[in-house]
């Protein structure tokens, strides 16, 4: 979630506005179906509200999540393309495949459209080896393939994330 | 120069095999790779385990558990105790108490 303030002190919050736009194209007569972008200037590594002034000359420590676009399917509901300037499968993937998820369903639900695809471009992308060695993922890897593979298909309530 | 991953049905199920797919590259990175959630809300059983594996594993490295990654992209556990339009506030409250000085 991020937030903008004008020159005057106003806060603007991008994501309501998308939310508002979406809600509004949704139950119109003529629907536009791909007019909902927004732009990312924040979240992921720290939490820190995107300063112009202060944080427009950084190299380091930047959000790596750069763009979000949505699209209003007739059939699929609401669809989310994510871009990512650099992409940390191993730390971030998972998570971020899972929030973005949520953040189609907190708008599809305001707009009352079904929650479409997910498409996410990672314009960079590393299996990150920073804390673990080649070992410790490759189990990680077997393991989660395993699980997987002994699954017996079935789809189940999402509860676990909520108590993690 | 792309690396396209054939669509997948669940978020765990797309984390897996474009995690392995990246893995074979060299340098266990690749450029431009497009991955496809058919369903980013569903869940299979096995999904629950790849998700309770890797928040482990993260969790023993001192890493982001999952769910703090989950709610950088959106707090939904406020939205869900806040609903809409209050999450906007709620987030903002949130956000200057967990602000370093300085930010």
């Amino acid at each position: 979630m991020i937030y903008h303030k004008t020159a005057g002190g106003k806060v603007i919050n991008p994501l309501a506005n998308l939310v508002e736009k979406v809600c509004r194209q949704a139950q119109a007569d003529r629907t536009f179906r791909s007019v909902y972008e927004l732009s990312v200037f924040d979240p992921i590594l720290d939490l820190q509200i995107y300063d112009p002034a202060k944080d427009a000359g950084r190299v380091m420590n930047r959000q790596c999540l750069s763009f979000l676009s949505f699209k209003l399917h007739p059939d699929k509901g609401l669809m989310l393309t994510a871009m990512y300037r650099n992409h940390y499968y191993i730390a971030r993937g998972l998570g971020n495949f899972i929030g973005l998820g949520r953040l189609q369903e907190f708008i599809a639900y305001q707009a009352g459209v079904p929650v479409g695809p997910l498409t996410c471009i990672s314009t960079h992308a590393q299996v990150d080896r920073d804390s673990w060695n080649k070992q410790e993922l490759d189990e990680l890897l077997h393991a989660c393939a395993e699980a997987l593979h002994n699954s017996d298909g079935l789809a189940v309530a999402p509860t676990s994330v909520e108590h993690l | 120069m792309y690396l396209p991953i054939q669509t997948q049905q669940t978020c765990a199920q797309a984390w897996l095999v474009v995690v392995t797919a990246v893995h074979k590259m060299n340098g266990n990175e690749a450029y431009n790779v497009i991955i496809d959630i058919e369903n980013p809300l569903e869940r299979m059983d096995g999904d629950e385990q790849v998700i309770e594996l890797v928040d482990s594993f993260l969790r023993s490295h001192d890493e982001y558990p999952i769910a703090t990654v989950i709610n950088t992209i959106f707090p939904y556990k406020l939205f869900l105790q806040h609903g809409t339009p209050d999450i906007y506030d709620r987030f903002l409250h949130v956000y200057s108490r967990i602000k370093k000085p300085g930010d």
